[in-house]
């Protein structure tokens, strides 16, 4: 089975609210090394957006939409801990612009990102 | 005609002398217009009692609608403290409720509660063997006294039951059903295991069916099924199908049966399952929203109930009563009577309750047009 149809899998598994079905998907993907914003890009977030457009046209109504909210969290209980925080850094700004923007972290330089980034991903993955 | 009869003419599908007026007021509404204390209004049963006998008379509505009942005749022994806080009156009852009385809503509850049951988790056999409350909204239960089930109910009986029509309410199993699970967790179980939240829907259906039938017997013209979470901002006609409808057929057929009339009221858009309404059973609709609240049109609704049952409603409460212009008002009413008149069996009505922040001059416009056009 190719990776689009994989994708293809998790999106309607999403769409028919099957959570324990889009979670062992976001699992098999994570293990076959795909990127977690790939995964969302391709495979939720395709799967919420018919969902919204079959709401908005009251071909499913709350219980329907509830059920598919509920398999993309637990996909996204998956991948969370994997997604790459954002952070920013160069010269011409400084830690008080990062919090107001709201990034995860400044940095000077790239080894610094590189560390930085290390240790949250190990920070996320304990809690 | 008096009021009573004029209700009956409409609710038995007959030409009434005019088209009746009767809205439902929400507990907000009843606080602003009356001198009392919201704590008082909320627990006791003759307060209560006497506020609705008191807003009849002041808007000429010819029935009352009692939606409380079960009040428990020593309910201060129940509180512990009362205080007052900027929000209201702060109550803290025996078994660590506290609740919040403002004077325009209802009482706000601020208690320990227990997570609620998944589906799973719940026991068929451990479900309550008997109603001792009423699910008013999430997290807030009037306890009905299983002494004094009907005590609000026989006061109003007694003192306007030979003049104006006395209507009582009951709670649809879908909302004991909602209230048990969690809303969201309630709508989710659906789909998860239809045929367990079936049992669960049937098991209230049974208790509910014993508390009307209870109730019939008060001397009471109708009863109100609300059901307010059955429309299609929540539910599919196919699901309306599925969860409601049996089991508020089955509440209507035994209301019915006693020769009581029965009505359902559910909000918002329910353009879509008029029809399904209807065929539980039911003698009449209330509510009926119209856009853009709802999407019920009052003239094709009213052919679509021809022969079939009656029809209570479609004044925006909100739109035309709170934020409309007495002519707004006045031109409302006017095209709603009109339109009723010629089909017979409707009441004049706000669609949900009476917003608590409307005046009591543009209700009493209502009042002026059923006597000028009805």
């Amino acid at each position: 089975m190719g990776i689009s149809e994989e994708f293809g899998m998790l999106a309607g598994a999403v769409i028919a609210g099957k959570h324990v079905e889009a979670g062992d998907l976001t699992a098999k993907l994570i293990d076959e090394s795909v990127l977690p914003g790939e995964i969302l890009e391709k495979g939720i977030l395709p799967g919420m957006d018919v969902v919204g457009r079959r709401f908005r046209d009251n071909h499913i109504f709350l219980p329907q939409v509830l059920i598919s909210a509920r398999a993309m969290k637990t996909s996204m209980r998956i991948l969370e801990p994997l997604m790459v925080p954002i952070i920013i850094g160069g010269a011409p700004i400084n830690q008080k612009f990062a919090d107001d923007i709201g990034a995860a972290g400044y940095v000077r330089n790239a080894a610094e990102a590189v560390e930085l980034i290390t240790k949250i991903i190990s920070e996320r993955k304990e809690d | 005609m008096n009021s009573k009869e004029r209700v009956k003419a409409a609710m038995d599908l007959k030409t009434p002398d005019r088209v009746p007026l009767m809205c439902q007021m929400s507990i907000g509404h009843m606080l602003q217009q009356l001198p009392v204390s919201p704590v008082e209004f909320w627990f006791d049963g003759d307060t209560f009692a006497e506020g609705l006998l008191s807003l009849r008379e002041i808007y000429g509505f010819d029935g009352i609608l009692i939606s409380l009942h079960g009040h428990d005749p020593n309910w201060r022994n129940q509180i512990v403290e009362r205080g007052n806080s900027e929000d209201g009156e702060v109550v803290r009852l025996k078994d660590g409720t506290t609740m919040i009385f403002g004077n325009d809503d209802l009482p706000q509850v601020d208690m320990q509660e227990a997570p609620k049951p998944g589906l799973a988790e719940i026991n068929l056999e451990d479900l309550p063997k008997s109603l001792d409350y009423i699910p008013v909204s999430q997290g807030l239960h009037f306890r009905i006294d299983p002494r004094n089930k009907f005590g609000v109910i026989d006061t109003i009986v007694k003192r306007a039951g030979k003049e104006y029509s006395i209507h009582g309410e009951i709670t649809s199993p879908f909302d004991y059903f909602l209230d048990l699970l969690g809303h969201q967790d309630g709508l989710m179980a659906l789909i998860d295991d239809r045929e367990k939240s079936k049992k669960i829907l049937a098991h209230f259906a049974g208790l509910i069916e014993d508390l009307a039938v209870e109730m019939c017997d008060t001397g009471i013209d109708a009863i109100k099924v609300s059901s307010p979470f059955a429309g299609s901002g929540f539910i599919s006609p196919a699901f309306y199908r599925e969860f409601v409808a049996p089991f508020e057929a089955r509440i209507s057929h035994s209301i019915r049966k006693k020769g009581v009339h029965v009505y359902l009221h559910t909000c918002g858009a329910v353009r879509d399952r008029l029809e399904l309404m209807f065929d539980t059973g039911a003698s009449g609709i209330e509510c009926l929203d119209p856009p853009p609240l709802g999407n019920v049109e009052l003239e094709e609704a009213m052919k679509i109930a021809s022969k079939k049952g009656f029809i209570k409603g479609n004044v925006d409460s909100v739109n035309t009563l709170l934020l409309g212009t007495d002519g707004d008002i006045t031109s409302d009413a006017k095209d709603r009577i009109e339109i009723g008149k010629k089909v017979g069996g409707f009441i004049l009505s706000t669609a949900c309750s009476i917003a608590p922040r409307v005046k009591r001059e543009k209700i009493l416009l209502l009042k002026e047009a059923v006597e000028r056009w009805g």
